[in-house]
């Protein structure tokens, strides 16, 4: 990969993992800390690195940071559970964006970051699977957890509203 | 126990249903023996016996379950039609189940708004400190910091080394003008382009051939000093009298002067310039100082540039860690600084005072 391909990458994909990233960890310094390292580590590996490949090795190495970050400061394991805060009345949503938002919110750290693997960048759960060494069948699994926990939550709200 | 006219209905039935135990059939026949009545009564008790009648259940349909009706099954493959994941025959099993059960179309609509969609107006916006260049190009930009650095030393040097020709001494004497003489020589000004449209070159000529002492006009004879006429001998009281009274306006009016110079309508004789074929190189003797603030414009410089330059130049080697804001007036108004380890922010001295 060359220079120029290196800087073509910074043009094409740091908004793309940025969003990916704000949107799992929801705190701006941290995401752009995030990026800032995955393109550092592209940067120092930048000779090994395939051109065409350099999309899904940014995606991976922002993921496994994340994990990193998270576990540091969690100083455990990811929890499983899903935050089962039962959405309230006090919430006033003006659109399913914002309900959307709020439920994405409550889930898993895992179940979240894969989900938006699939949905914001379109990975097959293959693909996810190598990039988040993860078997094809737990993501499957994270995803079909989040989507059924979403899709319950919103069904409740629009219930309430 | 043995049997008796009050246990004996328990020993009937398990007799007729054949769970009589061996060691009490003698005793049950002997009890039967002695109690004729009983043994017509169990030959009744053998002729009782319920045939089950031929009826159906007609609703057993309402009763099968498929395997969508299963809420786990329903969810994936719901998710599996909506990730794309599901054979042929598994979505034509799927919408068929939906359009069987109109009521299940509302969780399919639940789960088309499950998918996430990126919000594009959010960017990245320190790019700036991603971007990598190769080593000619980092040469060169360093090249140009140092540069720029030069330029801006230079640039302070001049600004306070101010030349010694624009000092003003403190003993200088301020000169009066004199009116009389300012006016004459505007109103000589002022008279002189409407001559010269008016006469043509002819007398022109015929004026220049004239001596000029004939046309200028006797001066009026200067009035002579008070200190000249009276030879110095004047009493206070006469003095005084003499004095006049000088009015300062309130507001002193600028003079202005104009200087027109009466152009020579004479034709001027043409200079032929032959070319000896050899080449002289013209040196201009300039300053190098001169001409890096030509070619920056320093010398129309201000103070808040020089600032902002400086600022930006610590910006571009902080590769954007440090910042400042300016306010609507063009000033600075705070400095920030981020990085990993440290970050803040400081509001400039005057923006403090104004707050």
């Amino acid at each position: 990969m060359t220079v120029n391909e290196y800087n073509q990458a910074v043009n094409n994909f740091s908004d793309r993992i940025y969003r990916y990233v704000l949107k799992s960890i929801r705190d701006v310094h941290k995401a752009e800390d995030i990026v800032q390292d995955s393109y550092e580590k592209l940067w120092k590996n930048v000779e090994n690195v395939n051109a065409e490949k350099v999309k899904s090795y940014l995606f991976t190495t922002a993921y496994h940071t994340m994990i990193d970050r998270i576990r540091k400061e969690k100083r455990s394991s990811f929890s499983e559970e899903i935050n089962l805060k039962e959405p309230g009345h006090e919430n006033n949503y003006s659109d399913l964006k914002e309900i959307l938002d709020e439920a994405v919110k409550r889930l898993p750290e895992l179940q979240r970051m894969v989900l938006l693997l699939r949905d914001y960048e379109g990975y097959s759960y293959k693909e996810i699977g190598e990039m988040a060494n993860l078997s094809e069948s737990q993501v499957k699994v994270y995803i079909y957890r989040a989507r059924v926990f979403l899709k319950k939550y919103i069904g409740k709200i629009e219930v309430l509203v | 126990m043995k049997i008796n006219k009050n246990n004996y209905e328990a020993y009937f039935i398990d007799y007729l249903e054949g769970k009589l135990d061996e060691k009490l059939v003698d005793d049950f026949i002997e009890f039967l023996q002695q109690n004729p009545e009983l043994k017509e009564e169990l030959s009744l008790f053998e002729s009782i016996s319920i045939e089950p009648e031929n009826v159906l259940f007609n609703k057993k349909e309402t009763l099968h379950k498929q395997k969508l009706d299963s809420e786990a099954e329903f969810n994936k493959a719901a998710i599996a039609n909506l990730e794309g994941d599901i054979s042929q025959t598994e979505k034509t099993e799927f919408e068929s189940y939906i359009n069987e059960h109109p009521e299940k179309k509302r969780d399919v609509s639940l789960y088309a708004k499950t998918k996430l969609h990126p919000d594009e107006a959010i960017l990245f916006n320190k790019k700036k400190k991603l971007y990598h260049y190769s080593v000619g190009k980092t040469i060169f930009l360093w090249s140009g910091r140092v540069a720029a650095v030069l330029v801006l030393a230079f640039a302070f040097f001049t600004f306070f080394d101010k030349p010694v020709t624009q000092i003003i001494p403190d003993n200088k004497i301020a000169l009066l003008e004199d009116k009389t003489n300012k006016k004459e020589v505007n109103s000589a000004a002022k008279k002189l382009p409407s001559e010269i449209k008016k006469s043509d070159t002819k007398k022109l000529q015929k004026n220049n051939s004239k001596p000029k002492s004939e046309k200028i006009k006797p001066q009026a004879k200067p009035k002579k000093s008070v200190r000249e006429s009276t030879q110095g001998r004047l009493n206070h009281e006469d003095l005084a009298l003499n004095r006049i009274p000088l009015e300062i306006p309130a507001e002193l009016k600028r003079i202005t002067a104009s200087l027109n110079t009466q152009l020579p309508t004479a034709s001027l004789a043409t200079i032929k310039r032959y070319n000896t074929g050899i080449e002289q190189n013209i040196y201009e003797e300039r300053l190098l100082a001169n001409i890096v603030k030509e070619k920056t414009g320093i010398d129309k410089f201000q103070f808040n540039k020089i600032t902002k330059a400086g600022l930006n130049l610590v910006s571009s080697i902080s590769k954007d860690k440090f910042k400042y804001e300016t306010n609507e007036d063009g000033k600075v108004s705070e400095y920030k600084y981020d990085s990993r380890l440290l970050a803040f922010s400081i509001p400039s001295k005057s923006e403090r005072n104004s707050e």
